[in-house]
């Protein structure tokens, strides 16, 4: 018995050890690979320097900045700040990366948790209903509610809600953060696309689930309708759920960009958008490589709740 | 010393109450045209259209010609220019206003020290710093920090007195220290030359200062007095060089009407008024600036009234708000496009042709363009030198004109009686559609023409890049750089300009004779014909000038008219100290 603990601990070891060296190379490759390519948008130079400025000015410019040191001095100082969470200075904020990194994250987080609970609250229910009643009307509108959660872009979705809430009715406020009524619109625009494919995923699983002999075996016991659905066909949805849910977390952090745009959301998305307009590499070289390692903690720490569920996980390689 | 001194400023004083021809009884300028029926303190014109009332919602067409700002310049050399007289102070400051700014924020703003040559940084300047000689809209180069100023008449010094007890911010006074420190470490716009023709700067006493000239510095108030240059926007020295740049950024201190408070992460940046501003008490007590970079999203917030006031309401979008009673708009029109024959000057061109290029020029609907670009608020008569920098020439409706058939004839003419394939056509992101418009109206007479859409920085970088660029065939180009017609010509139009893409020698010459002559009688008319001979040859041929509709809501108390443009090269409100709240 003890010997079996032993093992199992060897093996969860090995397993985290594993995904913790994938993630470090992963990471590596991912700050490697920004900065080749910010390097690729061109010379910030011509964009820090006054119209009709001096190619002087701009070697001046390049000197302060940097940018003229040779590239794997730059790669060597880069891989010395990815290590210290020290990304230098914007070059059009003039603040330090890293605190304006740290300014605006809790703000998209926070939309970004929003706009899946307003995602997971809409299609879990959805996509239950519409497998229970598949085929009926029920069925019907639910699939029209994905339909048009995956057909209307979400600027569309954003600039119509204003119109009508802010412009028309003035119920909630137009731009902006602060209270709660400044995370409904950002987050139904946000959370919108992604309610349709969980509405999509929980119902496809639910009706394979639902057909098995095991939900047959259930219904022959007595079980009520609502417990087979609830206690037996639901959890079977979880894993493959949780694995969407994780997928669309990293999406919608990217897809959050136009939201934020729209709803002057202080958020990392339009943060990147301007840093990649203004050329400016500390910014956009911090916030990837920031947020692509919370990106890979989020994947890693995913991973071992899944090795802690599902011990066949675990065992693979 | 003192009583001399005083004895002097009373002196000044008097004679400038009896003197009649110095700039700051030159309202005239404050307006143009429509705009001078727009200032209610409009003491120019006597046939100046009634300003129009705050129930009116009628759009006006504000012009830069604020004129001949080199003229005023001139009138103020060797004459002691004096403070207007202070008026009472006014209430107490009350209300919020919210500003919903069009594009993205920087904490450099902050910062006059590095400014761009643009003029976006000034609106945030106007409101928490101070110049000692600035543009408003009742006075070009009219003393603000400085009680009095002097422009010698050989032009080798510029002498400037502070008022009595001005202090920044945090209360600490400002010196002749302060304003010999801003000077020396400006590396902004225009830093080059003002620090090139610096001999040295003498420190009188802590009110007096004397810029000494190595050599005869025409265009010094030119640079120091208005939005082309930083370097007059004074900082706190001690302040500056305790915190440092970056430190200044997070938390700056200045001398003007409104004090920071704070910026939420560079999305709404909160002022409050400074009570102790020289001039009066500030109308409004707080000021929330708003970036809102997307247009639809400043068009509802203003509409919701949750904004006072907005920035730049593209043309595709004017009727949304030109259609609600609730708000007032107005327009300005400011830079404007020019076309660009890359390379014209190879015999193998076709744009080599003048002919070709006056066809072009004939060819273009500058109407129809600035009513798709700009709703209308923008011209569609003009140069490319925009109207109001000084120096330039103005055109008329007998200059630019769409003569399509002649244009036809020309290319006949020419030799291209099918017209011929003129390569792409890059005009400035995101003004493809103005592309598309030009496009359609050069196929018509023949110069078929392919759109090339690039990204901002790329095409900075080649319109930057000048003849080391790598386009080809037609930019569509544009600057919004302050400055004169003169600036122009050096930057876009010599051999050796930064961004200039052509090289002739008749420019070229002139232009030198241009640097070197002291007289301002002749640098007008070489200027002049330099501009006359880029026209005559259609070098430039001048698209249409941008409009900027502003919007503003009800809850201001001031006209739209009298607040948006009101000071030379500057679109945006001002001067904010003046702006009240219901």
């Amino acid at each position: 018995m003890f010997g079996i603990y032993i093992q199992r601990r060897k093996v969860i070891r090995a397993y985290f050890l594993r995904r913790l060296v994938y993630s470090a190379i992963t990471l590596f490759v991912l700050a490697t690979t920004i900065f080749g390519l910010v390097r690729l948008t061109g010379d910030p130079a011509i964009l820090l320097t006054p119209e009709g400025a001096t190619e002087l000015e701009r070697v001046q410019i390049r000197e302060d900045l940097g940018l003229n040191d040779a590239l794997p001095v730059q790669f060597a100082r880069f891989i010395r700040e990815v290590v210290t969470l020290d990304f230098g200075t914007s070059f059009h904020l003039g603040q330090s990366v890293t605190s304006v990194y740290f300014d605006r994250l809790p703000n998209s987080i926070l939309l970004v948790t929003v706009a899946m609970a307003f995602s997971l609250a809409l299609g879990i229910p959805a996509g239950i209903i519409s497998a229970v009643y598949n085929g009926r009307w029920m069925d019907f509108a639910a699939k029209g509610l994905a339909l048009t959660g995956m057909s209307i872009p979400g600027f569309v979705m954003a600039l119509t809600m204003m119109f009508f809430f802010s412009v028309k009715f003035s119920w909630l406020p137009t731009f902006g953060i602060g209270t709660w009524k400044h995370l409904v619109m950002p987050g139904i625009a946000l959370g919108w696309y992604f309610a349709a494919s969980t509405l999509r995923l929980v119902r496809s699983t639910m009706l394979d689930v639902l057909s098995s002999d095991y939900v047959k075996l259930a219904r022959l016991k007595g079980m009520t309708e609502q417990r087979v659905i609830m206690r037996h066909a639901f959890a079977n949805v979880l894993i493959p759920l949780i694995s969407l849910t994780g997928v669309n977390f990293v999406v919608m952090i990217n897809a959050a960009t136009i939201v934020e745009v729209i709803f002057v959301w202080p958020g990392l998305g339009s943060l990147l958008l301007e840093a990649v307009g203004e050329r400016d590499f500390p910014l956009v070289q911090g916030i990837v490589v920031m947020s692509g390692t919370l990106i890979i903690i989020t994947n890693f720490l995913i991973d071992l709740f899944y090795a802690w569920v599902d011990p066949r996980i675990r065992l693979t390689r | 010393m003192k009583k001399f001194l005083a004895l002097f400023f009373a002196l000044t004083l008097l004679a400038s109450a009896c003197g009649s021809d110095d700039s700051s009884s030159s309202d005239s300028d404050s307006g143009g045209d429509v705009a001078a029926s727009t200032s209610d303190d409009s003491s120019s014109s006597d046939d100046a259209a009634p300003a129009p009332t705050t129930t009116e919602k009628e759009e006006e067409q504000l012009t830069f010609s604020k004129g001949e700002l080199k003229e005023e310049a001139a009138k103020v050399v060797g004459v002691t220019q004096v403070a207007d007289p202070l008026g009472p102070r006014g209430p107490e400051p009350r209300g919020t206003l919210d500003y919903g700014w069009h594009s993205s924020f920087s904490p450099k703003y902050f910062d006059p020290s590095g400014n761009p040559a643009a003029s976006s940084p000034y609106a945030t300047q106007y409101i928490i710093h101070d110049a000692m000689v600035k543009n408003t809209p009742t006075r070009n180069f009219a003393p603000s920090l400085a009680e009095e100023y002097t422009i010698a008449e050989d032009f080798m010094s510029a002498s400037f007195t502070l008022r009595e007890g001005l202090t920044f911010h945090d209360g600490t006074p400002i010196t002749t220290k302060d304003v010999e420190w801003t000077y020396m470490n400006y590396s902004g716009a225009s830093a080059q030359v003002l620090h090139d023709m610096l001999d040295r700067i003498e420190i009188v006493d802590e009110r007096t200062i004397i810029f000494h000239f190595n050599a005869p510095f025409l265009d010094f108030l030119l640079l120091y007095g208005t939005t082309s240059s930083g370097a007059g926007w004074i900082l706190p020295a001690d302040y500056y060089q305790e915190v440092g740049k970056e430190g200044f950024a997070e938390n700056p201190i200045g001398a003007g009407p409104f004090k920071f408070v704070k910026n939420d992460s560079n999305l709404k940046i909160t002022y409050e008024a400074f009570t102790d501003y020289w001039r009066k008490n500030p109308g409004v007590k707080t000021i929330n600036w708003h970036a809102i970079k997307d247009a639809a999203t400043r068009v509802a917030a203003i509409k919701s009234g949750e904004i006072d006031m907005a920035n730049v309401i593209p043309g595709t979008l004017l009727e949304a708000v030109r259609s609600d009673p609730n708000l007032q708009t107005i327009s300005s029109s400011n830079v404007s496009f020019w076309l660009e024959f890359i390379g014209y000057d190879d015999p193998d061109n076709p744009f080599n042709d003048i002919r070709v290029r006056e066809a072009a020029f004939l060819a273009l609907n500058r109407v129809a363009i600035n009513e798709m670009q700009s709703g209308g608020g923008g011209d569609s008569v003009g140069q490319w030198i925009p109207t109001g920098y000084n120096g330039v020439i103005d055109l008329t409706e007998d200059d630019v004109y769409q003569d399509v058939e002649r244009a036809k004839e020309l290319m006949v003419e020419a030799g291209y009686a099918d017209g011929f394939d003129g390569g792409q056509i890059t005009p400035l992101p995101n003004y493809f559609a103005m592309g598309e418009r030009i496009i359609s109206d050069l196929n018509e007479v023949g110069i078929r023409l392919t759109l090339n859409q690039m990204e901002r920085g790329a095409f900075l970088g080649e319109i930057n890049a000048g003849r080391d660029g790598t386009l080809t065939g037609v930019l569509v180009n544009i600057s919004g750089a302050g400055g004169d017609a003169a600036s122009r010509v050096r930057t876009f139009a010599t051999c050796d300009g930064s961004a200039s893409r052509i090289c002739d020698p008749f420019i070229d010459l002139a232009f030198d004779q241009y640097q070197t002559s002291t007289d301002p009688d002749e640098r007008t008319e070489l200027i002049e014909a330099i501009q006359r001979h880029i026209l005559d040859q259609h070098i430039f041929p001048y698209v249409y000038t941008v409009g900027h509709t502003m919007v503003q809501g009800m809850d201001v108390v001031e006209d739209a008219g009298e607040i948006w443009g009101q000071i030379p090269q500057y679109i945006y409100p001002g001067l904010w100290e003046d702006i009240h709240v219901k």
